[in-house]
């Protein structure tokens, strides 16, 4: 089912590409790309990387639709099989599906590939799963602060702000801009 | 096609092309101004201006599928993005060739406007240290004019496009017409004082940007909104383009007739008359040919295209292409060696952070081998860059998870102090290009072989610069975190210029001290093919200066009958 739905997923976005040449963006690759089916897996990192807070989080915001449409379209070099590599990178290392643990044997599944994917010593018993981790991470906090809740409510979003103060107060209450286009670009 | 005999005309319409129309036109001159890509209506076609990313399909990212299969060089410019994309060209439209074991990546724009559309709009002048540099070490020839000869249309071009920036009485920089200085950050206010403070001949001042700090409210153009979204086209005409600026004056004279979508095959050549005539050219859409005529051509194509356009132009005359009886059109090409000099964390500023995003960085200029040779090296490197706070992708980069990762991404990260190096580029015979008839882009044209590499003067200065950011960061108590003499792919700086060079000698050089053919008096090339040296300042300044004046001087010399 979730294939043959990516398939034609593919088909429309396919035609709908080349006619348009991406000059303007028709209605019909949104749809296409909203048509995203479900993944559990994706649902559950979404939560514990970026869980609901005062603001939501990265799956009510729409993040697992947005990374999987973005592996599919090889964004930040995401391998296409990187979530399935992934679910079963996981398996190997927990004995079971990782949505089968819970909530707290997951968090510290995570973590510790986590740590491994940003430390600079290579941790090996680990296999590929880190280096998987990081592709997908990168999605997550992408489609999250790039959505609109993320992006404006988490953060703050200012299109048109009219004027540059070089100097502003700042405490540990600031929010970042979500339109710093400098601050966002080079990290 | 058409009968009208035309008294110029220009081809190209970006930052040179749009200088010359607008000039030629005031001077009394009836007009022809070609753009061989799609028509770009200013505020009208800026389609993703305004958008967030969430109301684009990849979230600014764009797809990169489409990416390789489309834009397979253009992506690899950090000013293209999902909402800027379609400004740059179709890779898989407009292919060329790169000569073996060698890289340029050529970015560029064919639309009305061209690249002034996406320009970084850093605008600098040249010196005399500059202009007689060639002169004085031998590489390349001696440049014909110094900057007595374009001072005044720097002041010209800088009042009529507006440019902001700081006075600070270099030498080797000189002041211009500026609108008032958009201001520094703390960290870089803090910068200046130290690097002034160890180094006494170093400046760090702001950016010199084609930005309005005061509105040109008669010309439709509104001061900037400090958004730093420019590259998507601006609404507000805040930032100097083709459609803000230039070409809304040359409309209102009433004498120009501007024609999209019409690729310039050749220019033709009447041997009789020893003049140019017109030229042939295909229509993008139609593919059919049509011919114009005109009592002079000036050529604003955008360096490479203009060379590449008189090498189409074959004929028993110049077999070789056309003004080339020096035998070096297509040489002595250039592009500023860049790389990022110095990345770093500069603490003890948390507590500051800014509101609005500003339009420009700052610049160091060439603090070396100024007043005499002192260096190992020739010439010099500048630096631009400036300070800021990660915003949240630095969450791509770093561990966390959960509540904490969030709490941390919510406020701006640790101040960031970067320097990216322009180092000058040696002309040099052999970084040179040429046509491959055999394979040809989609309007039927042969593609350009460019062969390029940057030679052992370009790597000793990135290294010298490389060495030099990391001391003035420092000893100011930063941290560096990475830097590179490394340069990156020739092209990368957007710089490409030269081919055919100005200079005073007709049997080395292809332009005079007008950007005048030596071998036709009515042909002109004033875009960057025209550059006999590449300092290590952004050109694009100096390429309107130049056009501006030898438009000027066309206009009265075909005025007078004199070509």
């Amino acid at each position: 089912m979730a294939d043959s739905i990516n398939n034609q997923r593919r088909a429309v976005l396919g035609t709908m590409l080349a006619a348009a040449g991406m000059s303007v963006v028709p209605q019909q690759v949104w749809a296409a790309i909203k048509a995203v089916p479900e993944s559990p897996l994706l649902n559950r990192l979404c939560d514990i990387t970026l869980p609901d807070t005062d603001t939501p989080g990265a799956r009510k915001a729409g993040v697992p639709a947005f990374v999987i449409t973005a592996i599919e379209h090889g964004l930040a070099n995401c391998p296409a099989t990187a979530l399935v590599d992934f679910n079963k990178a996981l398996a190997l290392l927990a004995g079971k599906d990782f949505v089968a643990l819970n909530p707290q044997q997951q968090l510290s599944l995570l973590t510790t590939i986590d740590d491994a994917a940003f430390s600079r010593a290579p941790v090996n018993h680990l296999g590929d799963a880190p280096t998987l981790w990081k592709a997908i991470k990168t999605l997550i906090v992408t489609g999250y602060y790039t959505s609109e809740v993320g992006g404006s409510q988490e953060l703050r979003y200012v299109l048109v702000p009219g004027r540059f103060d070089a100097d502003v107060p700042c405490d540990n209450t600031t929010r970042a801009f979500s339109s710093d286009w400098t601050g966002v670009k080079f990290g | 096609m058409s009968n009208q005999t035309y008294d110029a005309i220009v081809v190209g319409s970006g930052i040179t092309g749009g200088w010359a129309a607008k000039t030629l036109c005031e001077q009394g001159l009836r007009v022809l101004l070609l753009e061989r890509g799609r028509n770009v209506n200013h505020r009208h076609d800026y389609k993703n201006e305004m958008k967030a990313p969430w109301e684009l399909p990849f979230r600014g990212k764009g797809d990169k599928r489409y990416l390789d299969s489309h834009k397979s060089v253009q992506q690899h410019n950090g000013h293209l993005d999902e909402w800027t994309q379609d400004y740059w060209v179709n890779d898989s439209e407009h292919p060329y060739q790169t000569a073996d074991d060698t890289a340029f990546n050529w970015y560029r724009g064919y639309h009305l406007g061209g690249r002034s559309i996406m320009w970084g709009r850093q605008c600098y002048r040249w010196s005399d240290t500059d202009f007689a540099a060639n002169g004085k070490d031998g590489h390349g020839t001696d440049w014909p004019i110094r900057y007595a000869d374009v001072a005044p249309w720097y002041d010209e071009v800088e009042a009529f496009i507006g440019v902001s920036g700081a006075s600070e009485n270099l030498p080797q920089l000189p002041d211009g017409q500026f609108q008032p200085p958009m201001a520094l950050t703390p960290v870089e206010q803090y910068m200046r004082e130290q690097i002034a403070a160890h180094y006494p001949k170093r400046c760090l001042t702001i950016g010199r940007t084609a930005n309005l700090t005061e509105a040109k409210l008669s010309e439709g153009r509104v001061a900037c909104q400090r958004r730093n979204i420019c590259g998507r086209g601006c609404s507000f005409g805040a930032y100097f383009s083709t459609q803000s600026s230039t070409l809304p004056a040359a409309m209102a004279t009433g004498r120009l007739t501007l024609k999209t979508d019409a690729v310039v095959d050749t220019v033709e050549y009447d041997a009789t008359h020893k003049k140019v005539t017109g030229v042939n050219v295909i229509n993008r859409e139609t593919k059919q040919r049509e011919r114009y005529r005109a009592r002079m051509v000036f050529l604003c194509a955008g360096a490479f295209n203009t060379v590449a356009l008189l090498q189409r132009s074959v004929s028993g005359s110049f077999p070789n292409g056309l003004a080339n009886h020096s035998g070096t059109l297509g040489k002595y090409i250039m592009d500023h060696a860049s790389t990022l000099g110095v990345a770093s964390i500069m603490p003890g500023f948390e507590k500051h952070y800014y509101y609005g995003n500003r339009p420009t960085g700052i610049v160091i200029p060439r603090f070396v081998n100024l007043a005499e040779q002192s260096e190992s090296y020739l010439r010099g490197f500048s630096y631009q860059g400036g300070a800021y706070r990660p915003s949240w992708s630095r969450g791509t980069k770093q561990a966390g998870l959960g509540e904490a990762f969030k709490q941390d991404l919510r406020g701006p990260g640790d101040w960031k102090f970067v320097l990216t190096t322009f180092a000058e580029c040696l002309p040099a015979e052999h970084n040179a290009i040429t046509l491959d008839w055999h394979n040809k882009d989609a309007d039927g044209l042969p593609q350009l072989r460019i062969d390029f590499t940057f030679g052992e003067n370009e790597h000793k200065l990135l290294r010298a610069a490389k060495e030099e950011a990391a001391a003035m960061v420092s000893k100011a108590g930063g941290r560096v975190l990475f830097g590179s003499d490394r340069p990156n792919p020739g092209g990368s700086a957007i710089h490409e210029m030269g081919g055919a060079r100005m200079g005073k000698d007709k049997t080395s050089s292809v332009l005079n001290a007008y950007n005048q053919a030596h071998d036709i008096d009515n042909l002109f090339i004033t875009d960057g093919a025209a550059m006999a040296s590449s300092a290590c300042q952004n050109p694009s300044l100096t390429y309107m200066a130049l056009t501006a004046r030898a438009a000027t001087f066309a206009a009265s010399q075909l005025k007078q009958n004199k070509i």
